[in-house]
């Protein structure tokens, strides 16, 4: 029982809320100057999803509670120091109502963490799409040219750990064939087996695939992998290259039918449809900075079709699901072929606790004022006494 | 005295006028001299020679063309502004400073103008620009060029100057603009950051050599030589002049292609009746005539520097160059009917690159143009702002506020040493409220010219910045009235403005530019980007009050009155409890923002991070203070962090080069920032000594009393 309460006096003290604070501002530090080596998806992950991390300063490794961690232990600060054990009386309700505010805050945190969805649709005018794909994770799809539906799905989760020669087998009742993967790279490019290579397993038609250096930027990372497809029936065997930038997907003859395997950004298939009826750029006069963009878009859902504009700052919220004017594109002229001169890029978002931060933040601002008003009214009052009339 | 130029009616210079310059600037250079040696500098004055360099150019246009031409409305950047501040930022970038001395005799002739009160001959940046685009062949003489540190340029043929840095005029620069326009291509293939500083300075003469260009030969294609010659058929086509400009050519484009077509037809006609000659001459004439067309049309494609010319179609919101106007390709099918209006405008500026040389005809002219511009401008709606923006500029707030912060200072200085002097106290207070209220009126002007929330720009975030340092140290001051609160207004108040000039002077940009798209929303640059502003602002008064606390407690100032330093310490966490409110608050609500904007309330980029950064500080402050963990030099040493925390926020997150927050991007401040924390490291470790010192005074009490005892 001792322990117990020795326990909750240490996490419920100023001590412990001053030290936790200061990790985060410490985590907050260095996951910042690190974003210019490493991209923000590996700092994020390092820092502030870990348990526990080492930092390097020059050679000196610094190990360090992780984010995860240390906002858990906050959190937990938070609750039992900040609002149960806090003194509740007139004096003093702005500091409550800030805590209370901060819960909330904490709270929406871990709801977004936990359970968002986050993705981007890209789209050209008249296009229609259903379709979300991940900024940064891949999958291997494997389906028949002309159905939407895919026969096997495999996500990235079961990738990511298939370097080098390490290989996994996946199976599904609906092919009549194995895939076996093996060689993953986040980020890679094929090129031309040269006389040093020729014969080595990843050869696929004189090509191999290249593993690069991790871009900074998560999104610019492009997948590839080696596959073997092995015939159910015969037990021939298919190598190929899966690549995500690839202009067409494998295509596989097996059992009489034709399959396509494509490596591509992992898919979430949102319940409507929009159709993109027109997007407009604005630049600033006699510049090439866009002033702003815009567009105009139709939702499709059953039978129903509602004409909808999204600009920056002004998305589209529908069944849980919010579209944002993210950018628009090409940079470059519109390659030969493109079905338009622009495609608009929207980000969607799937977020239980959209509103809640706003929520904590009026009482939070509310809290602080009144706390620090108090404050000052009392400051104030003791100026006034010390000074002579 | 010295003479100036009796003749006020227009520009006095020219090609032919130049030829005067020299004799008037011996005049004023004997003038000097003689002046001089009344007030017994000495016969050495007579060794200030007068080379037939020597170009004294000031003043010679006068006041009301020099209005009419800062007023003339301008699109550059995406906005209208007036042609003043295209001069204003021109001339800084390539000169690094708003004013021109065309003197190179060094400091003696400088320190006998001052002793005589003789001007300096001097260029303001419009009438730089004026000369430039009237009379470029005298303004390539201008040793307008600066550069920082001349070996860069010496090592590849340029002059050698007696300093590290120097001047050079562009014909100085003429025999190495191919290397350096070579190098700069090679350089810019070069990453910024790991640019040396060499190479950034030729990539920077490389820009200033081709602005100086734009601006020179900017109206070269209107001064260009198109006399029609023996031409019968020229002339029935330019009646009215012998010497059309290149607009008019371009408007009869049409009529010469089928003119001369006809003129082919007669000639083939001519040979077969037996006299091939019959046509020749005027078939060279015409030849002759197009040639020169040609030329002028290789001027006229360089003449995009300024988009002076309203577009007259409604609808349109691209103003035009004239190299838009004047486009070789289109030139042969004829103008655009629906442009009629554009090349009247047009015309107008030729006449006057072609009148420069007359000062009476010029002036009319350029009324008859402002007339034009201003009318077509105000018709659009795009010109209420623009004389605004001129009055703005040349009221020069910002300037006087920052001198006058300078002076309340001096004069707290010396009320610190008559505390008790009730007229000197409200003295005081008149000082430093008055430039805080020139300073609240420049920033006012600009949310007016802008239409935007006071911060919006880098810029205007040390504006804002200063403002609310200065609003905030005064209400301290009002309420405890301890002289602490007054002085850190003056100081940080001239601090802040000095820095904002500074970092004017560094970027050299227009500081009132058009918006990215996301920022395009007055809604959340009036909540989010304000309150994070003054979060800032307290952030750092915080950590000047807690200075005030070390240094006193360094020299021993007040040794024996614990009282006014837990005052001080009591001033320091109030402020850390404001900035804690604005900077929690902001930093929500940016978040709220990027929840509107890019689907998520953090994102962890440097920006946010920044902001986090400052209320995490506050908060283990206000929890450790609470916990008794910290106290009086404990709490003054956590805002000193806490105002690192805040540079590196405000600044520091900009040089990373990485995140969401790229319009605020800068470069060249880094130096300036390594200082500052420098400096503040060191006031920690003062710090820790006091501590220290402390500590071991209250042991050698305990010893003495136990002695005692």
């Amino acid at each position: 029982m001792k322990l117990l309460q020795a326990a909750i006096n240490l996490f419920s003290s100023y001590g412990f809320a001053a030290t936790m604070i200061l990790f985060m501002l410490a985590l907050t530090f260095f996951g910042t100057l690190e974003q210019v080596d490493h991209g923000l998806l590996e700092v994020q992950r390092k820092y502030f999803e870990s348990t526990f991390l080492i930092h390097w300063v020059g050679p000196v490794p610094v190990p360090l509670p992780g984010g995860y961690l240390v906002m858990i232990l906050l959190s937990i600060n938070l609750v039992i120091g900040g609002l149960i054990r806090l003194k509740k009386n007139w004096r003093r309700p702005g500091v409550l109502i800030v805590h209370i505010g901060m819960v909330v805050m904490m709270v929406a945190g871990f709801v977004t963490f936990q359970y968002s969805q986050r993705g981007f649709m890209r789209l050209y005018e008249t296009q229609t799409s259903d379709r979300v794909l991940s900024f940064t994770d891949w999958a291997i799809e494997i389906g028949e040219p002309g159905t939407d539906k895919a026969n096997m799905i495999v996500p990235q989760r079961e990738l990511e750990d298939l370097e080098g020669d390490r290989a996994r087998t996946f199976y599904s009742g609906s092919l009549p064939f194995d895939l076996t993967v093996s060689g993953y790279a986040h980020n890679s490019f094929p090129v031309k087996a040269g006389p040093m290579v020729a014969e080595s397993p990843g050869v696929v038609d004189g090509y191999v695939l290249e593993t690069l250096k991790l871009d900074p930027q998560a999104e610019n990372n492009i997948a590839g992998a080696h596959a073997t497809i092995t015939d159910k029936a015969t037990g021939e065997k298919t190598e190929a290259i899966l690549w995500g930038m690839a202009n067409y997907p494998l295509t596989v003859a097996s059992d009489g039918k034709t399959y396509t395997l494509d490596l591509t950004k992992e898919t979430m298939i949102i319940p409507f449809a929009l159709k993109l009826d027109k997007f407009t750029r604005v630049l600033h006069p006699g510049t090439d900075r866009p002033a702003s963009f815009e567009s105009e878009v139709t939702k499709l859902e059953g039978e129903s079709k509602e004409s909808i504009l999204i600009f920056m700052n002004n998305p589209l919220r529908h069944e849980g699901w919010t579209f944002f004017q993210q950018s628009f594109g090409p940079n470059a002229p519109a390659l030969t072929g493109a079905p338009g001169e622009f495609f608009t890029v929207f980000e969607v978002v799937r977020n239980p606790a959209d509103h809640w931060p706003l929520y904590s933040c009026i009482v939070i601002s509310a809290g602080l004022l009144i706390h620090f008003t108090q404050k000052l009214l009392k400051y104030i009052q003791a100026e006034n006494k010390r000074r002579p009339a | 005295m010295i003479t100036t130029n009796p003749n006020t009616t227009g520009p006095r210079r020219g090609h032919a006028a130049a030829w005067c310059l020299p004799s008037f600037a011996i005049g004023t250079v004997i003038t000097r001299t003689i002046a001089a040696l009344v007030i017994g500098a000495g016969l050495l004055c007579l060794a200030v020679p007068a080379s037939a360099k020597d170009v004294y150019s000031a003043g010679k246009w006068d006041k009301e063309t020099i209005d009419l031409f800062a007023r003339l409305p301008i699109q550059e950047g995406g906005r209208v502004k007036p042609l003043d501040t295209v001069a204003n930022f021109k001339m800084l970038r390539i000169n690094g400073m708003r004013t021109l001395n065309l003197h190179e005799k060094g400091t003696f002739e400088k320190t006998i103008a001052r002793f005589t009160r003789a001007p300096l001959p001097k260029l303001s940046p419009m009438e730089w620009a004026l000369d430039c685009m009237f009379f470029p062949e005298i303004a390539k003489d201008y040793k307008c060029f600066w550069i920082e540190d001349t070996e860069a340029i010496t090592g590849i043929g340029a002059p050698t100057r007696a300093k590290r840095f120097g001047r050079y005029s562009y014909n100085e620069l003429l025999p190495i603009r191919a290397k350096v326009f070579e190098l700069a291509g090679a350089y810019s293939n070069i990453e910024l950051k790991d640019r040396s500083a060499k190479q950034s300075q030729i990539l920077n003469l490389a820009n200033n050599i081709n602005e100086f260009e734009m601006l020179a030969y900017f109206l070269e294609f209107a001064r260009a030589d198109l006399s029609i010659g023996d031409s019968a058929l020229l002339a029935r086509m330019f009646p009215e002049t012998p010497n059309p400009t290149l607009g008019q050519v371009h408007a009869k484009g049409e009529q010469l292609r089928t003119s001369a077509q006809a003129l082919f037809v007669l000639k083939d006609e001519a040979a077969k009746a037996g006299t091939p000659d019959k046509y020749k001459a005027e078939e060279d004439a015409l030849l002759g005539f197009v040639d020169r067309v040609d030329n002028a049309n290789f001027f006229a494609v360089r003449s995009m520097a300024m988009a002076m010319l309203p577009p007259v179609k409604a609808g349109d919101s691209e103003w035009l160059t004239p190299a838009m106007l004047l486009d070789p390709e289109r030139m042969m099918s004829g103008a655009d009917p629906r442009q009629a209006a554009e090349f009247e405008h047009l015309a107008s500026l030729e006449r006057l690159a072609r009148l420069a040389d007359n000062p009476l005809q010029f002036k009319q002219e350029a009324q008859a143009f402002s007339k034009f511009v201003v009318g077509s401008a105000t018709e659009r709606g795009e010109y209420a702002k623009v004389p605004m923006e001129v009055s703005f500029y040349r009221a020069k707030y910002f300037f006087y506020a920052q001198w006058l912060f300078v002076f309340s200072f001096v004069l707290i200085a010396i009320s610190w040493l008559r505390m008790q002097s009730k007229g000197l106290r409200r003295l005081t207070w008149g000082a430093v409220t008055i430039p805080w209220a020139l300073l609240v009126t420049g920033i006012v002007y600009r949310c007016i010219i802008r239409g935007r929330p006071p911060v919006s720009t880098l810029y205007e975030t040390i504006l804002f910045i200063t403002a609310v340092l200065v609003f905030v140290a005064l209400f301290i001051e009002f309420l405890n009235r301890r002289r602490i609160g007054i002085s850190v207004a003056a100081l940080l108040g001239w601090f802040g403005l000095f820095l904002a000039n500074k970092y004017e002077m560094s970027d050299k940009q227009d500081t009132m530019p058009t918006l990215e798209a996301v920022l395009d929303t007055n809604f959340w640059l009036a909540t989010h980007v304000t309150i994070i502003n003054v979060g800032y602002a307290a952030g750092m008064l915080a950590a000047a009050v807690a200075h005030v606390y070390i240094f006193g407690k360094l020299v021993g100032f007040k040794k024996d009155q614990p009282a006014y330093y837990a005052e001080i310490t009591r001033m320091v966490y109030g402020i850390m409890c404001f900035a804690l409110v604005f900077s929690l608050i902001g930093t929500v609500l940016g978040g709220i923002w990027a929840n509107y904007s890019w689907g998520r309330f953090w994102g962890w980029d440097p920006k946010e991070n920044g902001a986090l950064m400052i209320v995490l500080s506050c908060l283990a402050t206000l929890h450790a203070r609470m916990g008794g963990y910290v106290r009086h030099l404990g709490i003054n040493m956590c805002a000193i962090a806490t105002g690192c925390i805040v540079a590196f926020s405000w600044w520091g997150v900009n040089l990373l080069g990485v995140g969401l927050h790229s319009y605020g991007f800068t470069s060249g401040i880094w130096n300036s920032l390594v200082v500052f924390w420098g400096s503040q490291a060191l006031m920690l470790l003062f710090g820790i000594a006091i501590f220290l010192r402390e500590r071991m005074g209250k042991k050698e009490k305990l010893v003495g009393k136990a002695v005692t005892n």
